[in-house]
């Protein structure tokens, strides 16, 4: 017992947490305009998150500190209000997102307005968080959300030139009449898309509340890649959907609703109700869990009691957060701002502050106070360090590059 | 030996049942003419935070507590040092959290809010 549970935490981290608003506009929104010349970001995004999750995950059972514990006993708490505020607001605004796409799938399917949708979903969330246990919240949005794979089937009956894909994947060949900084901010956007820091908070938090221990390691390793690649299969997909369709007659997947378009064509109904299912439950599933991230970020940097398991009365102020930060997510949701947009600058962000939470997480990952025999080893600093690397060069250009981009518009 | 600033300040307080009870925030020295200073308790909640970032942000840190918790003029709580069992990843106490009040805010976020939701108290 206990083992594959973990696993199915991989899987719902994988499917709620890597495939879910970021995914579905960025990556139509890459296919559709550049082929498959940002097919390289899915390589590092993937192996970027593959490396965090795996160092938190490895501090959360070695110590028993979660993220933010870490985050604050490290850096100390003034120079700490700066990852937590990057990562309060950052959340905030992917809560916004996520409750657009599953409002906008209700659209869809109704004819009616997603902004009247759009408290319902948010009260659906709470509702869910305020009665269910972890275990119901992971299976049932894993399950469902499992619909997305309508992308690789499509994918695949659409027969792109698979020696093409793999070659632009290391090798890109941007299509002409491009702007170059227009195409480095959308490869930061899909960037911030694979590695949503949240996914690293909720995967840190769930190991500590599923009470992993050293016999997980390995578990926890093999989670985090077998989850996080399986996540980035379907990204593939979805960028070779839109590049087959849209690219070839210069189109764009302009709206949520657009995105759908090429499955529908491709699959007919099979593809529409695939879309429907896949989209609501993705973005609910990562819905759910920024929500709780949320809560769990704040209480572990203040020391309240947290955890999707207590009930209310055990931990209060737990519950307060997250109930919170839904409505702070309505409000900012009902007032019509552009959903679309507004994923392409969130996953921008989300990329620009990843250094600040990783940077301190690298440190305590090589404390052998806090980590004993599972401190990093070669292989991880390295791999670590390399990311770091990355991610601030990510940091140093993003702002730059929104500009130069027309903001993100090019 | 172990420096007070890298192992002891911002660590989570367990307290004797193992339960969460508030990070270290602060930590009060005991100063006395001609002697040594001495740590004599280690501060938390109820505004500790908010008094290292300036007195404009206390006072605004103070009207959110009070609308949040109600009219309380909980003042920060102090662990006397010789309450401190053991010190590793977390600082452990050999007190009840409830009994140190340091579970003051938490209940009171109960109180006034949260229980009154529907099915709360299930």
């Amino acid at each position: 017992m206990g083992k594959l549970s973990s696993l199915a935490l991989g899987v719902v981290t994988a499917v709620g947490g890597f495939i879910d608003m970021g995914e579905l506009v960025t990556c139509s929104q890459a296919g559709a305009r550049y082929r498959y010349a940002l097919l390289w970001t899915i390589v590092v995004g993937t192996l970027g998150i593959i490396v965090y999750s795996d160092t938190a995950g490895r501090v959360a059972i070695a110590s028993g500190r979660s993220l933010f514990d870490v985050i604050r006993e490290r850096l100390g708490f003034r120079l700490a209000l700066l990852p937590l505020a990057g990562a309060l607001l950052v959340n905030v605004l992917t809560l916004v997102i996520e409750l657009a796409g599953m409002a906008l799938v209700l659209q869809i399917l109704t004819h009616l307005s997603y902004l009247w949708w759009y408290p319902l979903v948010a009260l659906l969330i709470a509702a869910v968080l305020w009665f269910a246990s972890f275990d119901f919240v992971e299976n049932s949005a894993s399950l469902l959300g499992l619909s997305i794979l309508i992308f690789v089937v499509c994918a695949l009956k659409l027969a792109p030139p698979w020696g093409e894909v793999a070659r632009q994947a290391v090798l890109p060949q941007i299509p002409g009449g491009q702007g170059l900084a227009a195409y480095g901010f959308a490869a930061v956007s899909l960037i911030g898309a694979f590695m949503t820091p949240f996914e690293t908070y909720f995967y840190s938090s769930g190991a500590i509340e599923e009470r992993w221990d050293g016999g997980d390691i390995v578990i926890n390793r093999v989670t985090a890649t077998l989850g996080m690649g399986f996540g980035a299969l379907i990204a593939v997909a979805m960028m070779v959907v839109a590049a087959q369709t849209f690219f070839p007659h210069g189109l764009q997947a302009g709206s949520f609703g657009g995105i759908r378009v090429p499955l529908v064509a491709t699959l007919g109904d099979l593809g529409l109700v695939g879309f429907l299912l896949g989209a609501f439950f993705c973005t609910a599933g990562a819905a759910l869990e920024v929500s709780l991230s949320t809560a769990y970020g704040a209480c572990q940097f203040f020391g309240w009691d947290w955890g999707q398991s207590h009930k209310p009365k055990d931990a209060p102020v737990f519950t307060l957060w997250y109930l919170v930060v839904l409505l702070v997510a309505v409000a900012i949701g009902v007032t019509g701002i552009d959903p679309i947009k507004l994923t392409i600058y969130t996953t921008a962000l989300a990329a620009f502050s990843l250094p600040f939470t990783f940077a301190p997480l690298l440190i305590v990952a090589n404390d052998e106070r806090y980590m004993g025999e599972q401190r990093n080893g070669a292989l991880a600093n390295v791999a670590g360090i390399f990311f770091l690397i990355v991610l601030t060069l990510v940091t140093l250009v993003t702002l730059p590059l929104f500009v130069l981009s027309g903001f993100g518009g090019g | 030996m172990m420096p007070l600033g890298h192992d002891v300040l911002d660590k989570e307080i367990l307290d004797r049942d193992g339960f969460k009870g508030g990070k270290v925030d602060d930590l009060l020295l005991e100063l006395r003419e001609g002697e040594r200073p001495v740590v004599r308790a280690i501060l938390t909640q109820h505004g500790v935070l908010a008094a290292l970032l300036g007195e404009r942000t206390a006072r605004l840190a103070a009207r959110l507590r009070r609308a949040v918790l109600g009219s309380d003029d909980a003042r920060p709580i102090a662990i006397g040092w010789e309450h401190v069992t053991r010190i590793d990843v977390a600082i452990h106490i050999d007190l009840d959290r409830a009994q140190a009040g340091l579970s003051r805010s938490e209940r009171a976020v109960w109180d006034r809010w949260i229980s009154h939701l529907p099915w709360a108290h299930r």
